[in-house]
Parts: C-alpha cells; structure tokens; sequence
C-alpha cells in the first residue's frame, strides 16, 4: 500500500516532467492521459474512503466500484481545476498539472485512520 | 447479505406472504434466494444439477456466436456505400451481412441469459459487443468526425484555449461560457498533451460513452436484485432502447455518465441493497467520505451542464419521499440545489438572467414543452416520417412495458426505480430546452424504465428459465431494430466528407474578423471554428417572411441579410452536400432552394465564386457601389 501511495504521489509530478517533451509526443501523450484518468481519482478514494477501497477489493462489484470512483472522480478533479483556473484567468498547462499534482499528492499522503489501516481485506455478507 | 441487513422493504410494511419477488424465492437483498451465486459469474454449487446435452449445445452456442457475430459485424463494414444515403440514413445502406450479424448477436445474448452458470465475462462481451456495433458503426465508416454539434463543441474548446477562457462575442454560443466545465477539461487536457484538436479521440466518444455507462447501469441494477439474468436483461435493453443519440462528443454525454455514477452509488447504499455494502455495521447514510466524493462530482455535473443539475434535483427530490432512501438522497439534494444556484447566480447569471422570462412563459404553457420535441412532418422526407413514427413508437412501448412492469411485478416499487424514472416528467413542464426536451426526459428516465420492462418480461421461472429467456428474442430484435431506425436513421445529414471540412477550412483561413457567414443549415463541419469573429446566418431558421422570400426569390433572399458587405468585412455564402441533404430530409426549406441559390448567385452582382470542390461552394460577397 505504501507503495501505492508513493506512486500516486509522485505520478503527477511525473505527468508534469512528460510535458516537457515536444507537443503530442507519445510518450507525454500516455504519461498525462494515465496520470489524469487515474490518479487524482484514485488518491482521492484512499483519502475519502479507504474502506470501500480496500476491504471489499476483492467483490467484482466493489472492484467496479471503485474503478468507477476513480474514472469519475477524477475526471470531476480535473474539470473543477480547469474552471477555477479559467476562471481566475490564470489557466496554463503547466499551472493545472501543478495544481492536480499537488492534490494528488496530498490526497494520497493523508494519514490513514488507524482502524481503516488496520482492517485487511476482509469480506462481509453485506 | 445476511444477519442484520435487511432489505429496507421487508421491515418496512411489506404484506407477509408476497412471493412477487424478483427471483421467486427471494426478495432483492434477502439471504436465502436461490439467486445467491448469480452475483458473480460462473460458481459451481455442489448441489447444482448436472448440465444436459441441450444445456451443452446451447452454452457452447453462445460461445460461438459472439466470436462469429463479431467477424460479420466486421467483415460487414468493408464495402458500405455510404454515399447512397438517402431519407433512411446508414439503414439503407448496410448490407445485409451486419443485420445478420446484428440479430445473431441478440440470440446469442439469449442463449448466454438462458444459461445461469455461464460465467459473466459472456455477458460482458455480449454488450460490449452490441456497445461496439451499434455506436463504432458510424465512426469505422465515416472520414471524419460526424454531427455538427460535435464540431461546434470542438470549436468552443478551441476558442475557450485561445481566450483564456470566457469567450467574448460569443452570440449564440454565450452559453457555453456559463457551464464550460466539459470544454475546459478537454482544454487542460489538449494544453497539457500537446494536441492539436480532440477531433481524433471526438469520434470515438459514442462508443467510449457508453461502454462507461455500463459501470454505474451494472452498479445500479445489481443494487436492486441479484437475478443476473435480470440485471444483464435490464442492460440489454437499456442499450437497445437508447435511441436519442445523446452520447456524441457533448456536455451532456459527459454531465449524464456522472449523473448515473451519482445514483448508482446512492442505490449501492441502500439498506435494501442486493449488494454487500463497504461498512455493513454503518446503519443508514452515506459514509462522510463518499459523500465528500459525491459533492464533488456534483459540482462537475453543476459546471458543465445545465440541464443535468435539475434532472438530479429532480430525481433526488423523489427519492427523498420514501423513508428508506431519504437519508441518502436528502444530503444530495441539498448539495445540488445549494450548488446549483450558487452557480446559476454568479457565472450563468447572464444566461439565467436572460432565458428566465421564456422560462416563465414555458411555465405557463406546460403543454408547449410537451409537445416541442416532435418533428414537425409537414414536408419532411417519406423516410423522415416512417422514421418518426417507429422512434414514437419505441419511446412509447417502452414507458407502456415500464409502467406494465412496475404494476405487474410489484415488488419493483419498493425498489425506487419507478421515482427516478419519473424523475424527469416534472422538467418537462418547465423547460422547453430548445424544443429537446422530451428526449432528454426520455434519456434520463430510461436507465430505470429498462430495468422495469426486463422485471416484466424476464420474469422469474427457475423450472422454464430456457424458454422464457428465449421468449424475449422477438422482443429484443424489435427493439433494437427499431433503435436503429432513430440512431442510424439522419445519418445522411450526420456524415461529412472531408472536402466538406476543407471548404468550412478555406472559409476560416480567408475570411477576415467581422465577416459575415451565411449557409442554409447549420450542417456544415468545423464551419464554427473562430465563432466569436464572425457573424453567422443560416437561413433556414430565419422569421418565416425572410425564409419566404429566400424560397420566391433566393438572391434576394440572401442579399438581404449580407447586403453592406465591404472589402474589410465581407460575406461569405457556403453551399455544401450536407446542408443540401438536411433540406431534403427535414423539409425546413424546399429542396429545389440549394439548387436555385447556387444558379441565381453565379454571375450576379457582387458574388464571386472563390472555393468549388465538388462537396462544397463558396461565394465572397462584396455590396457593389451605388
């Protein structure tokens, strides 16, 4: 998990280093298209909800879930940053990456909750 | 499920002795169903009957039929000749190799429905499937990308990363100033890649549309039962019955997957949920956390869209009513409406401001709304009207199988599907929104509709399950037929040659700011591109005197709206196919009008023809001296 959290952290800052190869490269391409369709979501569901995350991964509909979750809630990130910042008149490429980097960052560095770290993955009947 | 969860509707006042359950032996949620094993795919119960050799043939039957029905599909699209589109669209055109393979996929869908232990990646691949003919058609065909809406919507994202963006002069398009959420995420994300235009990934949104809408419909259906045959039923048909199109490159295809994503998860965590909750000891509400994450989403929805915001107000509203889901909806609904017109009074303030009083007018004549969304068939294609007909029809068999579903299967009251899919009826008395308003309460309301009529039409048989899967075959090819006469059948006017965009292309290089475009329709590609810097006519949607006198006498119809053209600023009339076809087809004006146009501006006064590529012409226009 850690490494999960680590990975997360760092990917937008890695998002933000791809922009630095030449317009429409592939590999910036790819680097910024992942981070954003996934990262900002799924940080945001380790810090918001790491029960739903962790302890039922193992239910195909909980798995559905949270791969809905992270589509979607990241996509939702992602615009509320682009309107803000359209809004204030300060849009860049450079400034929104940073912005939903930082974020991720954050989101994925939060201290858990003891009682939901400690709980493994374990499965309810519901 | 078991111990202490349970269904919401068994404690609550439920008449003992219902057995009107959605598997015949157990209530959504309940422990005991026979059901149980279905929630995930293939699991062998030890007591399970042998399978018999039908069982055998039919299993490895739908085995096959998915690979083969995919192999036509695709061997289908190599000779489709598009360019012979007439009033029936792509209907007309596929051969008939796709409509075999169309109806074979549908029967293998039933076979595999039929069989309870056939593991649920069949399913998956079945409507992944019907996903990728049905809306990956147009896009393999086509040269590029079609709907004009889908160009406008790239133009608005285009012109939003040149300002920064609030677009000024926007006219017409002030609109998307006020909900810009959809247009500056594709913006970020076209600033941050590098990409030119998202017209390459545009084309393939229909598709992508909804085969992410598949989520939150398997998250919402399996929420309610857990009779996968129900639930996979209740897919189908949603996908089947999904005729209005709404799934291009929009705000509203973006806006409608949070909006179910919004509801899935409220449903996912209903006490009655026939899904194993994340925290089974919490007792009712939304755990903080995914509320959190739920507001969010709002505020997406809340940006991009107006119309999806009332739609959830709307439908949150309803689910407040009964006390099982109100302590779910209600904080939703709060954060909607708060949300809502905290946005409405501040950034849509000017549009707000100024559409309020057709929104009283509408309020007062609730009947106008109703009726705005149907074609107006005076002299529209003989196709056009057949077309009309069957897409009425399929809307209305729908709700008359949903309202038969929730009054004969009545155990799909208490479930709160029947309120969310009346939730749109009330917009429907205030919004005429642009006269789409009934499809868009058709779109709204069908996710729940589709799960009533697989309630009606599936229902539960353990002993004849094979026979009365395969009963609804009939059922399923009507509706997907009928689905393709709406979906597929404009397509003439929704396909675009390339020549069409390099003309719209030519217009855009050339004609300086403050020029005036006129065309006929607004079916003309990328054409919008640089919206703010010309003023734009199309005279088919003119005040009736203006589109008379533009059908007794073209010239001077034109000439009236670009009369004062000067070197600076002149106009620029454009003729291409596309405006030519939605003529013919729609009837808006005489079809002869593009013909007679064209010969009566040749050689007049103060037209010069500067672009004729075959698809388009286009005629700069310069108001001679006195």
């Amino acid at each position: 998990m850690i490494f999960l959290r680590l990975g997360l952290a760092a990917s937008g800052w890695l998002a933000l280093l791809a922009t630095a190869l030449p317009d429409a490269s592939p590999v910036r391409v790819a680097a910024v298209t992942v981070f954003l369709l996934v990262c900002p979501g799924l940080a945001a569901q380790l810090a918001l909800r790491p029960s739903g995350l962790l302890r039922r991964a193992g239910h195909p509909a909980a798995a559905l879930e949270a791969a809905l979750l992270t589509l979607v809630l990241g996509l939702a990130l992602t615009t509320l940053v682009a309107v803000v910042l359209f809004l204030g008149g300060v849009f860049t490429a450079t400034r929104s990456l940073l912005v939903l980097a930082t974020l991720t960052a954050v989101l994925a560095l939060l201290p858990r909750r003891s009682r939901a770290r400690n709980r493994g993955p374990q499965v309810h009947a519901g | 499920m078991s111990g202490p969860h349970r269904p919401a509707h068994t404690s609550g006042g439920a008449p003992t002795g219902d057995t009107d359950t959605p598997n015949g032996a157990a209530r959504p949620g309940d422990t005991t169903g026979t059901q149980a094993p279905e929630t995930s795919g293939t699991r062998t119960r030890p007591d399970a009957p042998a399978r018999t050799r039908s069982d055998v043939v039919r299993v490895w039957a739908a085995r096959l039929v998915l690979p083969l029905s995919i192999a036509l599909w695709l061997l289908s699209l190599r000779s489709v000749p598009i360019d012979r589109m007439r009033d029936l669209g792509l209907l007309q055109v596929m051969p008939p190799l796709f409509w075999v393979a169309t109806a074979l996929l549908t029967l293998g869908f039933c076979l595999t429905l039929s069989d309870r232990r056939t593991h649920g990646a069949w399913l998956t691949g079945y409507v992944l499937a019907l996903i990728a003919l049905i809306h990956a058609t147009p896009t393999l065909l086509y040269p590029t990308l079609r709907y004009s809406w889908a160009w406008k919507h790239l133009a608005v994202i285009d012109a939003m990363i040149r300002h920064g963006g609030e677009v000024p002069n926007a006219d017409k398009f002030s609109v998307y100033n006020d909900w810009p959420g959809f247009f500056q995420l594709h913006a970020l994300f076209l600033r941050t890649t590098g990409l030119d235009s998202a017209v390459g990934y545009a084309s393939w949104t229909p598709p992508i549309a909804n085969v992410l809408l598949l989520a939150p419909l398997l998250l919402l259906y399996r929420s309610v039962t857990r009779d996968r045959r129900l639930v996979w039923g209740a897919v189908w048909i949603f996908y089947s019955c999904s005729w209005v199109g709404q799934d291009y490159f929009a705000p509203q295809s973006f806006a409608f997957l949070l909006f179910m994503t919004v509801v899935a998860l409220l449903f996912r965590q209903l006490r009655s949920s026939a899904l194993p909750r994340p925290d089974p000891r919490r007792r009712d509400g939304w755990p903080p956390g995914l509320l959190v994450a739920v507001v969010v989403i709002v505020a997406a929805i809340v940006v991009s869209h107006p119309l999806t915001p009332l739609m959830l107000i709307s439908a949150m509203a309803l689910l407040s009513l009964p006390r099982r889901s109100r302590r779910l909806a209600l904080p939703v609904l709060i954060a909607a409406v708060v949300l809502t017109a905290a946005w409405d009074a501040t950034v849509a303030r000017s549009y707000i401001s100024v559409n309020i009083s057709n929104l009283i007018d509408s309020l007062t004549q609730p009947d106008k709304n109703v009726s705005s969304g149907l074609a107006a068939l005076g002299d529209a294609a003989p196709g056009q009207i057949l077309l009309s007909w069957v897409d009425r029809g399929l809307s209305a068999a729908v709700a008359l199988l949903a309202i038969a579903g929730l009054l004969v299967r009545r155990w799909t009251r208490r479930t709160g599907l029947p309120l969310l899919a009346a939730a749109p009826l009330p917009l429907l008395a205030v919004n005429a929104y642009g006269g789409e308003m009934l499809f868009r309460a058709y779109l709204f309301s069908l996710p729940a509709a589709a799960f009533l009529v697989a309630a009606l039409v599936l229902p539960p048989n353990p002993r004849r399950r094979v026979p009365y899967t395969l009963a609804v075959y009939p059922l399923l090819l009507v509706m997907i037929g009928a689905l393709f006469f709406g979906y597929y059948g404009k397509e003439i006017v929704n396909q675009y040659t390339l020549k069409e965009v390099a003309a719209a292309r030519y217009v855009i290089e050339h004609a300086p700011p403050g020029s005036t475009i006129v065309t006929l329709t607004a079916d003309v590609p990328d054409l919008d591109l640089d919206y703010e810097k010309h003023r734009r006519v199309q005279l088919a949607y003119q005040d009736p005197d203006d589109q008379r006198l533009l059908v007794r006498d073209p010239l001077e119809g034109v000439t009236g709206f670009v009369y004062g053209a000067t070197t600076e600023r002149p106009a620029y009339v454009v003729l291409t196919r596309a405006q030519e076809k939605n003529l013919y087809l729609t009837g808006a004006l005489p079809a002869d009008v593009p013909g007679r146009l064209e010969s009566a501006l040749s050689g007049a006064e103060g037209f010069t023809r500067v672009y004729d590529n075959g698809d388009a012409v286009v005629y700069r226009y310069v108001t001679p001296p006195p």
